[in-house]
């Protein structure tokens, strides 16, 4: 860890000032200068900052304007947990799945939901052989790095689950065969918003399966005359390449696993996903999965940060994205136009960041 | 439907919810006031003056905010500011204008030059009948109108307080001024209600405070804002209650004294006691202050006899013997006798030239029966006189500097006329009147029933009654104060204990003979007082002040008695009503004719140093001493700057343990303490750098080493909370440099009274024994 903790000590005189004083970090600028500093991936000392600013600059050549949805994602993956983009359409929400998935250079597959998909289709089937007489299994489409699961809304509850199922288990299994999924896996889900005619809404208990969630929103005005411009003869998806193998992706969430968690912190953790359960606007608060993936997210903040160590500003960022989708309101608050996103806000002013024991 | 992070309006929050809970909490404490006066006229206006304070100030906020852009310019929003206390002056002067003085003002509403001077006028007697009054006080229109002002003048204070320094809490030493009145001012133990209502106003003012603090902490929280915080609220002001009820038994009550000295020294120091009170209580306590010369009088006999200032002609049980309405339709200036004798009667003329020295009162000191008075210098029309009562008393004036003729017949009926007086038939005026009781004490009764039968004459009865009294068998003594007794009826404890002075002896004596079904009354005025220098010339001091009692005889009018044990060189010979003699002497004993009654002066005297066992400078009434509520009010004073240095003590102490601890931690709480002594407001959930950029931006371009130096903090607090334990900051000299650069950038961007109240009166240390108090009060479970 020497590297990082020096990296720290750099925070601490140089960009730490920058953080502080600027307006909230933009994901791509601090971290920018410094990816020629540890370009090489193999090295044990991995400076999971710079790496994650290699990645984000690639996405973001893709998905212009967006650098907090872009961070987002990589996040999650470096969480290891499952991203889920709601949106109305054409707003990039399968560019991003797509710039992400091509960014590293691993399996990526596709799905596209429609209501006739088969749970087969996700999961794979065992089919007989008729020259080697036996059945042989014909893996699905989430035997991938990353699986671009589009639509998700639209396919029947019966396929949504079977992919939901090997989100969490990270295996498949066909006819007493257990497969282990590829690592890393992340599922890149996105779904029109409920409302949308012919969809299918994910119940509470499957969207708690997924890390996080994160709308698109529409470009700001530059950002979208920018896309006019370059897009009308070119997709710049085309001329995306690979920045990272899954080897790579596989060192990163290790040197994430490894940040320092103080008591206190975790202390801050349970206390927030427990106001959830008390709060009177919500009918269903966090599940203790939901706590344990606010930690990951924080951590993969804090290592995207150039931290060493969590730090309550990272679960505080982590919150929304992170608790907002699981949580349900009671038909008071739905009546009074409240929102889960804004519940939670509120709660993040409530609850007191624990210091001490 | 969501409103973006980022696009919360800045608080456009004018406070009205807390100036409305001020508003409560100063009507709750000025309720403090009650026991002060003798009626309840004084609430109304009083009422409106807050009123005007709370509901004017809130609705000029609220205007304001509307009309004056915040981003308008520093000078613009402090000019705004400042307006609103103007503004509610002008209410309050609208108000006053509008009770005490509507003739003169423009349309009985908007003051005009002369109503202004009008109610100038009001408020200056205002000062004058506090200082002429002892509690309880008649709530005359000066009097009220003063208090009104000083209530207002309260109100505007908490609601400063309140709403622009956002200390609701601090409101209370408001509520403490309401309530030094009565416990400063008023005889004996102060009421429920006075303690309890400012209590119940401190009580909202901690709802207030509390509500507004944790509307800051989760700022748009969920749940209604009015339910948040309430139980907290009432957590803490049930332990202030209970704390206001333990306080006291540690702390040594103030002595009672006159209005004057509870005012806050309104009157002048010499104005102590040169009136009297129209009251005389069943208990209470005298103190003897230094003799002031009153009056002196130039008569025509030797004895001039009692100088009758007022008689008192209502009882209730509860605040004993008090003034009904006086009748000012006749002026002493009108033709006729004004207090004839009948025909038969024995008399004796006398004239008195009174000159006034020192008195100071509405009533005038009269001899024993007035014909005439003639003022000199002075328009006589002014002076009122009540035939019923005998009373004569200033209009819109009082006694200083007059000087005035009596020409008096002074009644001196014998033994014999008294005892043909039959008894007076139920139906007569006199006998309803002056017979009216309210429900007595049982022992009372019996007592009266036991002294008296129906078969004695009237006189009979009055002098079994003053018997009582007089005999010293019966073990009454003289005493500067009652004692306090346990029936809960100061009457039938004082006839019970036996110990009290003139109030008690009169007061008991009147509500006795009452009970017998004989007309009488209390009447207060004072001693003839000394010969002085010349023959025939007497002064009457402060120690004169005397009350005793008359009882109406049919034909003979209104005849005194007096069951007080005074000194023998104060006493009035009463030839019908001798002191010490057993009533079956005085009575059946035919022989001894009543002009020659009067009791020797030798054994009186010696009964007087015997039992009194009070100096021969003999004690008066109803003068409380100029010196002892002084030295109690310093002594109030001081307690109270005692215990306001207490926060500031503690706060420093603090300061400098953590200074000394130097660790990051200890360095931190020593910031946020800081913040909240200046009153920055700081989300209770914000972390560390979060806070940091905070006061970053606050200090932004003017302090760039600060800014610094709060970086260099924030990040040490971070690590040394969340940091691997291998690496985390210890004490560093760094980080100590840091909070001093910080601090001192604070201090300089604060506000002149942010800062004052930063070293006078730090929040941080008030929020930290709050927080105590919280931890340490059981709390039952409920959801957050």
């Amino acid at each position: 860890m020497g590297r990082v903790t020096e990296g720290t000590a750099e925070l601490r005189s140089g960009r730490g000032a920058t953080e502080l004083t600027s307006a909230p970090s933009n994901g791509t600028g601090p971290h920018a200068a410094e990816t020629a500093a540890h370009p090489d991936l193999d090295q044990p000392d991995l400076d999971v900052a710079a790496e994650g600013a290699r990645l984000a600059e690639a996405i973001g050549r893709v998905v212009e304007g967006k650098p907090d949805v872009v961070r987002l994602a990589l996040v999650v993956l470096l969480a290891e947990g499952h991203l889920l983009i709601e949106d109305v359409p054409g707003v990039g929400k399968t560019t991003l799945a797509k710039a992400l998935a091509r960014t590293i250079d691993g399996t990526v597959r596709r799905i596209q939901f429609t209501p006739d998909l088969l749970p087969s289709d996700v999961t794979g089937v065992a089919v007989y052989d008729q020259e080697s007489r036996a059945f042989e299994f014909k893996p699905g489409a989430v035997f991938a790095n990353v699986v671009v699961a589009d639509e998700i809304n639209r396919a029947s509850p019966k396929t949504q689950s079977a992919l939901l199922e090997c989100m969490e288990e990270r295996q498949v299994t066909v006819d007493g065969v257990t497969y282990e999924l590829a690592r890393p896996f992340m599922v890149v889900a996105t779904q029109n918003p409920q409302e949308m005619e012919g969809t299918y809404p994910l119940p509470e208990a499957q969207r708690d399966r997924f890390t996080a969630r994160v709308s698109m929103g529409y470009p700001d005005r530059d950002a979208e005359l920018a896309m006019l411009d370059e897009r009308a003869t070119t997709d710049p998806l085309t001329a995306l390449s690979p920045v990272i193998d899954a080897a790579g992706v596989r060192a990163l969430v290790a040197a994430v696993g490894r940040l320092h968690v103080a008591e206190p912190l975790r202390r801050y953790v349970v206390s927030l996903v427990e106001a959830t359960r008390r709060s009177p606007d919500l009918r269903l608060g966090a599940s203790p999965r939901a706590g344990l993936q606010l930690l990951r997210a924080a951590r993969a903040t804090a290592a995207l940060a150039g931290r060493d160590h969590v730090l309550p500003d990272d679960v505080q960022a982590m919150a929304v994205p992170v608790l907002a989708h699981r949580l349900l309101l009671t038909p008071d608050a739905a009546l009074a136009r409240r929102d889960t996103q804004r519940v939670v806000t509120d709660l993040l002013a409530a609850v007191p960041v624990q210091r001490g024991s | 439907m969501t409103r973006p992070p980022g696009e919360l309006p800045r608080s456009t929050d004018t406070g009205t919810g807390t100036a409305l809970a001020a508003t409560v909490a100063v009507l709750l404490g000025a309720l403090a006031l009650d026991p002060v006066f003798a009626a309840r006229t004084w609430i109304a206006p009083v009422t409106l003056a807050v009123l005007a304070v709370g509901l004017g100030g809130a609705a000029l906020r609220a205007g304001l905010a509307r009309v004056v852009d915040p981003d308008g310019g520093r000078l613009v929003v402090a000019a705004s500011r400042l307006l609103v206390p103007v503004g509610q002056l002008a209410l309050v002067l609208v108000v006053l204008t509008v009770v005490f003085s509507p003739e003169q003002a423009l349309a009985g509403v908007l003051p005009t030059p002369s109503s202004v001077a009008d109610l100038g006028g009001v408020l200056t007697d205002g000062a004058a009948e506090i200082r002429e009054q002892a509690t309880p006080a008649l709530p005359l229109t000066g009097l009220v109108a003063l208090t009104s002002v000083f209530v207002a003048l309260v109100a505007l204070a908490v609601d400063l307080l309140a709403v622009p320094a956002r200390q609701p809490a601090l409101g209370g030493l408001g509520l403490l001024v309401l309530y030094c009145v009565p416990v400063s001012t008023v005889t004996g133990d102060v009421a429920f209600l006075s303690f309890a209502a400012p209590a119940a106003g401190f009580a909202v003012l901690l709802w207030a405070d509390q509500r507004g603090r944790l509307l800051g902490s989760a700022r748009g929280g969920s749940g209604s804002p009015l339910g948040t915080g309430t139980l907290p609220a009432l957590r803490t002001g049930l332990v202030a209650l209970v704390a206001g009820v333990l306080l006291p038994v540690a702390v040594p009550t103030l002595a009672e004294g006159s209005l004057a000295a509870g005012m806050g020294g309104a009157g002048t120091g010499d104005g102590v006691g040169t009136a009297l009170d129209p009251v005389a209580e069943m208990q209470g306590q005298l103190s003897l202050p230094d003799p002031i010369d009153l009056l002196r009088v130039d008569s025509s006999v030797e004895d001039p006899g009692y100088l009758r200032a007022v008689a008192l002609d209502e009882y209730d049980g509860d605040e004993g013997w008090h003034l009904s309405n006086l009748d000012g339709q006749r002026s002493i200036a009108d033709d006729g006798t004004l207090a004839p004798l009948s025909e038969a009667q024995a008399s004796r003329r006398v004239t008195a030239d009174v000159t006034v020295l020192e008195h100071d009162d509405r009533f005038l000191p009269l001899l024993y029966s007035p014909l005439s008075v003639r003022v000199q210098d002075a328009d006589a029309d002014d002076w009122r006189f009540d035939s019923d009562a005998r009373t004569a008393f200033g209009r819109d004036t009082t006694t200083a500097d007059l000087s005035y003729r009596v020409v008096a017949e002074q009644p001196e009926p014998s033994v014999d006329e008294l005892l043909a007086v039959p008894q007076t038939s139920e139906e007569a005026d006199v006998q309803r009147r002056y017979t009216e009781l309210p429900e007595l004490d049982p022992s009372v009764t019996a007592l009266a029933d036991e002294l008296t039968g129906p078969e004695q004459t009237p006189y009979e009865r009055v002098r079994a009654i003053l018997g009582l009294f007089t005999d010293r068998a019966n073990g009454f003594t003289y005493s500067l104060s009652t004692q306090p007794g346990t029936t809960g009826d100061d009457l039938a404890d004082f006839l019970r204990l036996r110990r009290g002075y003139c109030e008690q002896y009169a007061g008991a004596m009147a509500v006795l003979v009452r009970a017998a079904g004989v007309p009488a009354r209390v009447v207060l005025g004072y001693t003839p007082g000394r010969e002085r220098g010349e023959e025939r010339s007497r002064v009457v001091t402060t120690d004169d002040a005397h009350a005793w009692v008359e009882v109406w005889f049919a034909g003979l009018g209104w005849i005194p008695f007096d069951p007080t044990p005074i000194a023998a060189n104060r006493a009035v010979p009463l030839p019908w009503a001798p002191r010490s003699a057993a009533i079956a002497d005085a009575v059946t004993d035919p022989a001894t004719p009543s002009a020659e009654a009067p009791v020797p002066a030798g054994p009186t005297a010696q009964l007087d140093r015997d039992d009194q066992q009070v100096p021969l400078a003999a004690p008066s009434d109803a003068e409380p001493s100029p010196l002892l509520p002084w030295l109690a009010g310093a002594g109030g004073v001081l307690l109270l700057v005692a215990l306001a240095g207490v926060p500031l003590l503690a706060r420093r102490r603090v300061r400098r343990a953590r200074l000394a601890d130097g660790r990051p931690a200890a360095l931190w709480d020593e910031l946020l303490d800081t913040t909240t002594d200046l009153g920055i407001e700081v989300a209770g959930a914000s972390t560390a750098r979060q806070l940091a950029r905070q006061l970053a931006e606050r200090l932004s371009g003017a302090e760039p080493a600060a800014v610094a130096g709060l970086r260099t903090l924030a990040l040490a607090e971070e690590r040394s909370v969340y940091g691997p334990p291998a690496d985390r900051p210890g004490p560093d000299p760094v980080l100590t440099d840091a909070l001093g650069t910080v601090r001192r950038a604070l201090l300089r961007s604060a506000t002149r009274p942010q800062r004052l109240r930063a070293a006078c009166w730090p929040a941080s240390t008030l929020a930290a024994a709050a927080r105590w108090v919280t931890a340490h009060t059981p709390r039952p479970l409920r959801p957050a």
